[in-house]
């Protein structure tokens, strides 16, 4: 369970995405905070999977300065001066971000920040004007951001307090009780619905869907603004049974703010490289008209899905 | 307000026809031809040669004469589609050999006179309410009260007033000549294309004298006017500019009366693009404006500020630009109307704060009930309508290459801290300030002596009444505009210097000289800590956003220190660039800010080229975090974004956010660019299956493909926003 609010709680940042237009209304402000409860095997932010800052590393970006090597206090970097190329050991690295200092290419990046409220905030609120007018936002996501219920909590309240429109991208996969903290302060929630099928829920994601879809529930009886937003991956989950679940629960929770289809890409998978993370299953990448067969497929279940 | 229920797939006859027109305009223009370049020789043979029998009377009258002669001169074409006349023929006779010799002799014994000319929305409403016979009656009248004051210093007030009869008289000529090219089109014509021709014919014959009745006789009217001044005088560049409201008495009364519709109105408005196109060669820019307001402070937005923009569908050329005058009444449909244009790769329309403009003007001098008629000139120079003899683009600052200057003396001579630094800067630009002025006023003074356009003096406001030729001084507003550029480029490099050798001390001015001498070479780690390690212009960072501001403050302020000929008028900053970012930075050498040598400079008053890594917002913010009224001599932010962003719906709602915040923060202009790169790659790997691929340059509109390889790179490489 979550400690008692703290004045101003830090949190683990790894990107403040701004002119974000698809997670809510109008303009917004995405934050994205680390960690998470579930393991998608298709997962399209896998450095929000992490709890702890990573060293992203792309040697095609590396210009060979050698810069890094001296600023390193654990020699995790070599560079071999005849070829260029350049080598990062990471048992030895601690991510201590003192290479990235010196790295003006863009080949090391540390993900993942510790951040006050008050910062994340800053960022935020600099888009104010076009939050006005275009009746947008801030977002939570991640990784999932009630893994960090305190500090999700805080920037929540924040926005609010500042008159912004709140949205909570969430898996579900999260104590009630945690819900129940930040419902005031959300004014829409981006629901996740990944399987309806149970043992797969659990081979999929590797967590259980039912308390998912209580929490779901929950949501719905308070009479929260839900968007459900269901990731679509080609030979897992678009299984005509997965969308009839779908469909299901729809018809079971009417008022729903809409249904939106986040098809496959394969994003997540080309990060991994960069973390020296091992490479995931790949998928098919859906392309349009798979996209509008499974609008079609819903449509027919009485699903009426946003995307168009 | 009625929104008109055009669309290209109502009427597939209209759009056919239009199709059939462009790509007959596009195979001409790929021939060479344009109706600007039919002037040179043999009219103004014609009018020269006139001009050799009447050496006895004064400069002013010779230059009537010289006009006249050089309308009359003019033969028009008119194939068996097209819907109004006017396009310059192409096989205009020339004189024998021995008449070119003369006219040559004679015209070289007269040079012309330095300095800018046309960029200028004429007066036309006296023209539309009286006919060019009543203009000519009231020059008479005007005359006779004796009521000029002007004239005395370098011609008399009759001399004027017979030169713009002359004026006159040759533009009813030059449309009679149109008028009997569609005559002897309709006795080779079928009866329904007869017809046709025969309502065109009677409409050039009644406006050659008299004051047009109906819509097609206005914009017909219209085009002659424009056309014949860039022809005759000649004058660079006249705009059609504000048809809206030039035109919508006409369309109204007509539309009321049931013998107009939106569709018909359309397909002539359609045509006079197509017209705008034929005649003005490529690479340079040409203006209508819509909506805005007027003296009363009231939206004048029409279904013609419709119409104006549904035309750029079906014509998608690259003339003419289309700017909106944005205010906060400015309604919905329009705002709908231009974005679903943008977002299907129109490249058009611009749009402009209303109100940052009209302040500007109002700092100026400008009374209110002018303020709200301007014009953007070409670019996005503003001029007043109807009232212009301002110069724009006069001249155009590299500002980098002063910094490179500076930079270099104080290798020699350096100063203590950067407040020294920038203050020595400042002293250079300032010299070069003084100097461009002193040029300005020596070609207005040439000018006066050597110079006179009767019949675009016939058109601009006071000229009349004063008796005095625009060329000596009849104009009501002679400003003289400048442009700045590489603004961004500069603030970015102060930002270096100041960090890296005043404050950190991690380089001296040699080293950074060395660096920017031998474009880094040798040394890309250390141009990729300067371009990435330190913030830049368009990440939304006040503390190099103040350096922009900064800059403006000063360089409006020293401009407004000097006074221009003929009447101590203002000389006035702006900050865009047509082309000048790619042709000066191609001449420019390395830069602090990371930029390597002959790289494009930032265009405009938005960020240098990839760095606006913070996203549009971050953009937005950093190019309104300062006063834009000043800078009434042109100043536009490209936005450039991906297709993809339009995929859904939601995409066009966030772009006119975007745009409505950026001209709610007082933003001057922007115009925005919807192309993917893959595209533009594509056209330069086939251009010929390209030709007509129209993108949006530094406030004008290009063809890609006729962009030299340079200017394709940066447009390319310009940052190309995504959705996330």
């Amino acid at each position: 369970m979550s400690s008692p609010p703290q004045p101003e709680p830090r949190g683990r940042v790894f990107e403040i995405q701004r002119f974000s237009i698809h997670d809510g209304p109008g303009i917004r402000t995405t934050v994205f905070l680390q960690g998470c409860t579930l393991a998608c095997l298709w997962c399209h932010n896998p450095e929000g999977g992490s709890s702890r800052p990573v060293l992203s590393f792309q040697p095609d970006k590396c210009v060979a300065c050698g810069w890094c090597v001296s600023a390193c206090p654990e020699q995790a970097h070599h560079l071999d001066v005849e070829t260029g190329t350049h080598t990062l050991d990471r048992d030895r690295c601690r991510v201590c971000g003192a290479c990235t200092e010196q790295c003006y290419s863009g080949a090391l990046e540390v993900v993942g920040r510790d951040m006050g409220v008050g910062e994340v905030l800053q960022d935020v609120l600099a888009d104010i004007p076009f939050y006005e007018t275009s009746d947008g936002g801030m977002t939570l996501s991640g990784g999932e951001p009630l893994a960090q219920l305190d500090f999700a909590a805080a920037l929540l309240q924040g926005a609010r307090h500042h008159g912004l429109h709140t949205a909570l991208e969430t898996c579900g996969s999260v104590p009630l009780a945690h819900l129940e903290r930040i419902l005031p302060w959300v004014d829409l929630f981006l629901y996740d619905i990944k399987e309806s099928a149970p043992e797969r829920h659990r081979e999929f994601t590797g967590g259980d869907g039912a308390p998912i879809i209580a929490n779901l529930r929950y949501l719905h009886g308070t009479g929260a603004a839900i968007r459900l937003r269901l990731p679509l991956i080609p030979t897992m989950n678009d299984r005509p049974d997965h969308l009839d679940g779908v469909a299901e629960l729809v018809h079971e929770l009417p008022g729903l703010e809409g249904v939106e289809i986040m098809p496959y890409h394969r994003l997540g998978t080309s990060k991994m490289s960069r973390f020296g993370w091992p490479q995931g299953p790949e998928f098919e990448t859906p392309d349009d008209a798979m996209v509008e067969g499974w609008i079609t497929a819903l449509g027919q279940r009485g699903v009426t899905v946003r995307n168009r | 307000m009625k929104t008109p229920a055009v669309s290209p797939e109502s009427d597939i006859g209209a759009h056919e026809r239009i199709q059939a027109l462009r790509q007959r305009l596009l195979e001409r223009k790929d021939r060479g031809y344009s109706g600007w370049s039919m002037q040179p020789d043999p009219v103004v043979t014609a009018g020269a040669l006139r001009a050799t029998e009447t050496t006895g009377d004064s400069w002013q009258q010779r230059r009537g004469v010289v006009v006249r002669e050089r309308l009359r001169a003019v033969d028009f074409a008119l194939d068996d589609l097209e819907l109004l006349a006017g396009r310059v023929a192409a096989d205009t006779q020339e004189g024998s050999a021995a008449q070119q010799e003369e006219a040559r002799g004679y015209l070289a014994a007269y040079p012309g006179a330095p300095g800018q000319t046309g960029h200028c929305e004429l007066d036309l409403e006296p023209l539309m309410r009286l006919g060019i016979d009543g203009l000519q009656e009231r020059i008479r009248d005007t005359q006779r009260a004796g009521s000029a004051g002007g004239g005395a210093e370098s011609g008399t007030a009759d001399e004027a007033y017979a030169s713009f009869t002359e004026a006159l008289t040759g533009l009813s000529a030059m449309i009679h000549n149109a008028a009997t090219t569609v005559e002897a089109a309709a006795r080779k014509a079928g009866p329904q294309r007869q017809q046709e021709l025969g309502v065109i014919a009677s409409s050039c014959h009644r406006v050659a004298h008299d004051p047009p009745q109906t819509f097609r006789d206005a914009i017909q009217l219209l085009w002659f006017v424009v056309m014949g001044v860039m022809h005759a005088e000649p004058v660079g560049l006249v705009v059609p500019g504000h048809l809206d409201r030039t035109l919508y008495p006409f369309y109204r009364r007509q539309v009321e009366a049931g013998e107009l519709d939106d569709d018909e109105a359309l397909l002539l408005i359609e045509s006079l693009y197509l017209l705008v196109n034929e005649y003005i060669p490529e690479g340079l820019a040409i203006s209508v404006m819509v909506g805005g307001r007027d003296e009363h402070g009231s939206d004048v937005t029409n279904e013609l500020s419709h119409l104006c923009l549904e035309a750029l569908r079906r014509t998608a050329l690259i003339y003419p630009t289309v700017g909106i005058c944005w205010h906060e009444d400015t309604p919905d449909t329009l705002m709908s109307l231009a974005i679903d244009l943008i977002g299907h790769g129109n490249a058009n329309p611009a749009l402009f704060g209303d109100a940052t403009i009209q302040e500007g003007l109002a700092d100026l001098g400008v009374p209110p009930g002018e303020a709200c008629r301007y014009v953007n000139s070409t670019c996005v120079e503003i001029t007043p309508s109807g009232a212009s003899n301002v110069w724009v683009a006069s001249p155009y600052y590299n500002t980098c290459q002063l910094l490179l200057d500076e930079v270099a003396a104080q290798c020699q001579d350096p100063a203590p801290d950067f407040v020294s630094f920038q203050q020595r800067y400042r002293q250079r630009l300032a010299a070069a300030v003084e100097t461009a002025v002193e040029q300005q006023n020596e070609a207005r003074r040439q000018r006066r002596q050597r110079g006179r356009k009767p019949l675009q003096s016939v058109f601009t406001r006071d000229c009349i009444t004063r008796g005095r030729d625009i060329d000596d001084g009849g104009a009501p507003y002679n400003w003289v505009e400048c442009s700045f550029v590489g603004l961004a480029n500069l603030a970015d490099s102060l930002q270096v210097i100041e960090t890296e050798i005043y404050d950190r001390g991690t380089l001296t001015l040699a080293q950074l000289k060395a660096l920017l001498d031998s474009d880094f070479s040798d040394a890309e780690p250390t141009r990729l800590r300067l371009l990435n390690g330190h913030p830049k212009y368009g990440q939304g960072c006040p503390e190099v956003d103040k350096r922009v501001a900064a800059t403006v403050a000063w360089v409006s302020a020293q401009c407004r220190q000097y006074r221009m000929l003929p009447d101590d008028s203002h000389y006035v900053p702006g900050a865009f660039v047509w082309v000048m970012h790619e042709r000066l930075g191609r001449d420019t050498g390395a830069t602090p800010d990371g930029r390597r040598a002959g790289f494009p400079f930032a265009d405009g008053c938005g960020p240098a080229q990839g760095r606006e890594s913070r996203g549009p917002t971050a953009a937005i913010l950093s190019t309104t975090s300062w006063d834009h009224r000043s800078m009434i001599g042109g100043l536009a932010y490209n936005m450039k974004f991906n297709t993809s962003l339009f995929r859904e719906p939601e995409g066009f709602d966030r772009l006119r956010d975007l745009v409505l915040t950026f001209l709610r923060r007082g933003g001057f202009e922007t115009q925005i660019n919807v192309v993917d790169a893959a595209v533009l790659r594509r056209a330069q790997q086939h251009p010929e299956q390209h030709r007509d691929l129209v993108v949006r340059i530094g406030g004008y509109t290009d063809y890609f493909t006729r962009l030299t390889p340079q200017m394709q790179a940066e447009v390319i490489l310009r940052t190309e926003f995504d959705d996330v």
